[in-house]
């Protein structure tokens, strides 16, 4: 065609590109009020939400909320921070060192008041001890042979910490576990085998001493192969290394913008209606998670509800061994979803164990340095959630005693 | 007019490598004096800033990563996969060309290249469980063979015309026709596949390190975990390393190619001379 007509053709396709460009940008989120994006994939351990979604708590407050699962390299922090989500789900250590790196990232509400991650090993087998690896032995018997496990991505902080308070141990790397428990079920000389391995206590602590599909047993071919008896658990709450998990936060950029304050309360409000429900009947959760789109069977998510029960209504205070003898007191159904911010709460030893194990550099290193509670957390939103909820506001003071 | 002809093919050599190093350093720069954040509407904990990825560097990295240990597991595990994947593609290639019925292993062996290195990876790492290190360096060794073997057997096989006929009236033999004439041949060719070598060596080392349980060491593995544990100050250091290895290791590629066709040429212009007789006018 004639030289004119085909500038004149790709000046107009260049302009119509530009254009779907900026069409693009404009039909980013506007179908829902907040979107959420999961830390994981959409199981047990976000089981208020989908109860919430279920029973219609959003509905009620007149919000449309979308659910957006986590999983693979979805970095939750990256999401809120980028305004493509508004609220998120993720882990305290994760926030702080998101906003270590210049993130003015917010904790609105600690869901998890407790930490649920446990190291399992097997007793007796590899050398180890008789009883496996427990709080009451690390210090003796972490030594460099142990081979430990962990995913990385920000999960690792608790162990390092362990590692770095076990006297037998100068090792301070570990393997980098996939998300089965892969590692238990190869041999001593696989890449992949640890003898002590990371487990969520409501999610791969299942898959070690279940038998349904899944499971290590399963995949071995020997149902009880493992099970409570011959298999330990070392609790991080129980030896002074827990760090915070699932929270809710969002980024201050967002909180600026008029009306989203307004709605963050309302979706509070629900959620944690939803939480209170889903803690209290962990059976009838696992129906709300299937109707939400879930990733594992229905039995595993039938073993996961009550562990993920347990997160939200125990806290750090109470003993493992008196949770699993079952005489632990649980917070009030009000409490649930508060933050500690309580001098030597958890907030604060998650904040302290961070400033003694991240070791950064530059800038980050001197505003981990003089990050505080208070430069984390704003709990105005959770009160006033609470307060349409039930009228009144409990203290922080309410929660149990601190040790 | 043979000086005029020298000093303009040194301008335009100093060009070629000087305005590439130049556009980098405007990029950096771009970088250090946050135009890019202002261009793109980043800000620090999106992109961090350069001078606090240089601390980080400066400092061998910090309590999370040390950037040695996981540079040289990375560098071996490159360097071991580039070296076998290589001489294995070559070995591959020579038995092609001696036996024109095999040539339909090089066909299967490019059907392995259509195969994601994504999924390469885990595979790898179950058929290799022993060690992680060895499940790397087969993906590595994997992904050079291909180029190496497919470019490798074009340089044993496409000759200039007659040259092969030549050979044979002066009754040379097959080994000799294949030393001296099918070697030298494929000498540019093997260039050709060991600059796309490198690159898909260092490629593979990185995404067998996302992606194969083990120790917790390697470049890509520290990119993998810091870029999503929020901790972008040490997950953009090592990209910008791994960018730069790569970069290097190109660049040594290209010189040895240039020193070696100088040397080769050498040698072709002195059998040349010994065989017509020196030139008159030298």
């Amino acid at each position: 065609m004639k030289k004119a007509t085909r500038r004149l053709l790709i000046l107009a396709m260049s302009v119509a590109m530009a254009l779907s460009a900026f069409a693009f940008t404009a039909c980013k989120k506007d179908d829902y009020d907040i979107v959420i994006q999961l830390k994981w994939l959409p199981d047990a351990q976000f089981m208020g939400y989908f109860t919430a979604q279920s029973k219609g708590y959003y509905d009620e407050v007149g919000l449309k909320v979308k659910i957006v699962p986590g999983g693979g390299d979805v970095s939750e922090t990256q999401a809120v921070i980028n305004g493509s989500v508004d609220i998120g789900v993720t882990w305290v250590s994760n926030l702080i060192a998101a906003n270590a790196g210049g993130a003015n990232l917010v904790l609105v509400s600690q869901i998890f008041q407790r930490s649920g991650l446990y190291l399992v090993s097997r007793k007796g087998e590899n050398g180890l001890p008789a009883e496996g690896i427990t709080a009451e032995n690390y210090q003796t018997a972490l030594t460099d042979t142990v081979k430990v496990g962990n995913w990385g991505y920000g999960n690792e902080y608790e162990v390092l910490a362990l590692l770095k308070k076990a006297a037998s141990r100068t090792d301070m790397t570990y393997i980098g576990q996939d998300f089965t428990m892969h590692c238990f079920e190869v041999g001593t000389s696989d890449a992949a085998y640890c003898d002590l391995a990371s487990g969520m206590s409501y999610n791969e602590y299942l898959l070690t001493i279940k038998d349904y599909e899944g499971t290590v047993n399963h995949n071995l071919g020997v149902p009880g192969k493992y099970n409570t008896d011959n298999i330990a658990v070392l609790d991080m709450n129980d030896v002074g290394v827990a760090m915070l998990e699932d929270c809710l936060f969002v980024s201050q950029t967002w909180l600026d913008k008029s009306g989203n304050e307004e709605k963050l309360t309302k979706f509070l409000q629900a959620s944690l209606k939803g939480w209170t429900y889903a803690a209290n009947h962990p059976s009838e959760a696992v129906g709300h998670i299937t109707e939400g789109g879930d990733t594992n069977l229905p039995e595993h998510q039938t073993s996961m509800t009550p562990e993920v029960a347990k997160l939200v209504k125990y806290t750090p205070a109470v003993s493992s061994a008196a949770i699993k003898a079952g005489t632990a007191t649980a917070i009030d159904d009000k409490l649930i979803g508060v933050v500690d911010t309580r001098a030597g709460g958890a907030v604060e030893q998650t904040l302290q164990l961070a400033k003694d194990n991240f070791a950064l550099t530059g800038t980050d290193a001197s505003r981990l340095a003089a990050m505080k509670v208070s430069d984390l957390v704003k709990t105005k939103y959770w009160e006033d959630a609470v307060k349409a909820l039930y009228g009144s506001v409990p203290s922080v003071s309410e929660l149990p005693a601190l040790a | 007019m043979k000086l005029e002809m020298k000093s303009k093919k040194l301008k335009n050599g100093m060009l070629t490598v000087l305005l590439p190093v130049l556009f980098g350093v405007f990029l950096l720069l771009l970088w250090r004096f946050k135009a890019l954040h202002a261009l793109l509407g980043l800000n620090e904990s999106q992109l961090p800033y350069l001078e606090n990825i240089w601390v980080f560097i400066k400092n061998g990295g910090d309590g999370t990563a040390r950037i040695t240990v996981n540079v040289k597991s990375t560098l071996a595990v490159v360097f071991l996969g580039l070296i076998i994947g290589s001489l294995l593609g070559y070995f591959v290639a020579v038995i092609a060309a001696l036996f024109p019925k095999s040539k339909g292993v090089l066909t299967v062996l490019a059907a392995f290249n259509a195969i994601p290195v994504v999924a390469l990876a885990p595979i790898m790492g179950r058929w290799f469980p022993q060690s992680a290190q060895v499940a790397k360096v087969a993906i590595a060794a994997i992904l050079c063979l291909v180029p190496m073997s497919v470019n490798a057997y074009r340089g044993l096989t496409e000759l200039k015309p007659y040259s092969q006929d030549l050979l044979k009236s002066y009754a040379a033999s097959k080994t000799q026709i294949f030393l001296k004439l099918k070697l030298p041949n494929s000498v540019p060719h093997i260039f050709t596949a060991l600059k796309l070598c490198v690159v898909s060596a260092m490629i593979g080392a990185i995404i067998g390190e996302y992606y194969i349980s083990g120790p917790m060491i390697g470049i890509g593995k520290v990119i993998r975990n810091d870029l999503k544990g929020g901790r972008l100050t040490s997950g953009w250091s090592h990209v910008l390393i791994a960018t730069l290895i790569g970069a290097l290791l190109y660049a040594a590629v290209l010189l040895f190619e240039k020193y070696t066709v100088r040397a080769v040429n050498a040698v072709k212009t002195r059998m040349t001379e010994r065989t017509v007789g020196k030139r008159t006018n030298g």
